[in-house]
């Protein structure tokens, strides 16, 4: 292979994984706005908001994101709705991203203890203050694991948009193979980007869950666990 | 029991009924608190007394009665219920601070953004609420760095920040060790004598017979019998008192 071709496959490679991370970090911003609607939507809403927030959520999660990619791309153009290969990945992803956020803001939620709001409400707080100083602050910290790993799931899955001609990594792999013919290598070396992204990625979150851990109640990761259980053995 | 004289009461509870579906938890309950006075509330777990104490700031609502904080009925449709809330302070037995905030935010939140304090205001009140409960040096603790019983008293002073009327304990030590009670005991005790009104829902005779201006016993969603606490201790008057209070020290004893 030509060392300029070389050259030229790198840069085509690096500009395919901007965009993979690009369109995940896009998805992980509004799929969080999504997540939050939702989730008010479940808690605040009426009986119509409730039921329309846990069906699109059952949809979104029950249905293939290709399937939805393809819907909307080639499906809504039958119906007169015709949208840029870009404005179709971003929706599909954030939609799909907030879905799944959505499940796990509101795991979170669910697991702050109704005595902390109790608490809060007699001390003259209002509903929505109660929601937004005590329980928010905290279920966006338990959110972040999961998150994480939806963002890194997302890294990888936002490859399926390659099927509506966007020029991501997995699609800029393809189109240098198709000219050199070097499949091994090139998805290797694919495989070997993504790899890297998504450990690097790993990292940040691991350092922002420390980072914004309440002090005294520091998660207990499997090491912890694991000097714990050791201890009891040797006791026992 | 001190001289009620003809004073307004601070807190006049009249005929209080309340029922969780075909059951009646309270059945007409009447009370008047003046202010400054401590009153202690005994009487059998599943006796109501922690749902009538939770109806005076509404944190339960009540089928019959009514109840008057400061001359104003709790129920009367114009009262800014959250306003009520602010003006209750309200101790609980299950410790419930904000995990997520030091022993200083945890006790500065409600004034800043319910009462509009200023931030140096709520801090300088708030340090110095910490330190009246002796914890002074522990306002940058996190609750899950703190002991049970120094939790339990960052709460005292979370409610203390808000200058309530009065102050309604719900149990304050029923889910401490015994070791840490004493320290809860004696910034309520200390409370008192300063005057805060005062209603506490407890097990702790020996702070009753302390502290309490005067006790009252439930038992089956009404009040038994209430007297100054010598005379409650001592010559209980109903039967249902006496056997309350012979099982309790038998149980007492027992530990």
């Amino acid at each position: 292979m030509e060392i300029s071709f070389f050259l030229e496959s790198i840069f085509a490679l690096a500009r395919g994984a901007s965009i993979t991370i690009l369109l995940s970090i896009l998805s992980l911003i509004l799929g969080g706005i999504v997540a939050i609607v939702i989730v008010m939507m479940r808690l605040l809403g009426g009986m119509v908001l409730r039921l329309i927030a846990s069906a699109v959520v059952g949809i979104l999660r029950g249905t293939p994101l290709l399937v939805q990619l393809y819907l909307v791309y080639y499906g809504l153009p039958q119906i007169g709705v015709v949208l840029q290969a870009y404005t179709v990945a971003i929706i599909v992803l954030s939609l799909y991203m907030g879905a799944y956020l959505s499940e796990a803001l509101r795991g979170a939620i669910e697991s702050i203890s109704y005595s902390q709001i109790e608490g809060a409400i007699s001390l003259g707080l209002s509903r929505w203050q109660a929601l937004r100083v005590v329980v928010l602050p905290q279920a966006i910290r338990l959110t972040i694991p999961p998150s994480a790993n939806q963002f890194i799931s997302m890294l990888k899955e936002s490859s399926l948009v390659s099927q509506i001609a966007i020029m991501e990594l997995t699609l800029t792999a393809t189109w240098i193979i198709s000219w050199t013919f070097r499949a091994f290598e090139t998805y290797l070396l694919a495989a070997a980007i993504y790899l890297i992204i998504t450990t690097a990625f790993t990292f940040i979150a691991g350092w922002l869950e420390k980072r914004t851990a309440i002090p005294g109640t520091e998660v207990r990761n499997l090491d912890h666990l694991d000097i714990e259980l050791n201890k009891l053995e040797n006791l026992a | 029991m001190r001289d009620r004289g003809q004073r307004e009461p601070l807190l006049d509870i009249v005929n209080l009924e309340k029922s969780f579906g075909e059951s009646k938890i309270l059945k007409g309950i009447s009370l008047t608190v003046h202010k400054g006075e401590v009153v202690v509330v005994i009487g059998p777990s599943g006796s109501g007394k922690s749902t009538w104490l939770r109806c005076i700031n509404r944190l339960e609502d009540f089928q019959g009665g009514d109840i008057r904080l400061a001359g104003r009925s709790v129920i009367d449709p114009t009262l800014d219920i959250r306003k009520l809330r602010a003006e209750v302070g309200m101790v609980f037995q299950q410790q419930n601070l904000f995990p997520h905030m030091t022993a200083l935010q945890n006790v500065t939140m409600a004034p800043r953004l319910i009462l509009k304090m200023p931030k140096e205001q709520a801090e300088r009140e708030g340090r110095e609420l910490l330190a009246k409960v002796g914890l002074a040096s522990k306002e940058s603790r996190y609750p899950a760095q703190l002991s049970g019983g120094e939790q339990q008293r960052v709460g005292i002073a979370r409610s203390l920040a808000m200058h309530p009327l009065l102050m309604l304990f719900d149990e304050p030590t029923s889910s401490l060790d015994p070791e840490l009670v004493g320290e809860v005991l004696s910034v309520m005790k200390q409370l008192a004598e300063e005057g805060m009104t005062m209603i506490v829902v407890t097990h702790e005779m020996g702070f009753a017979k302390e502290v309490a201006d005067w006790v009252v016993f439930i038992d089956g969603g009404r009040i038994v019998e209430q007297n100054d606490p010598d005379e409650l201790f001592s010559s209980p008057q109903q039967e249902r008192t006496r056997a309350f209070l012979a099982r309790y020290l038998s149980n007492s004893l027992r530990v």
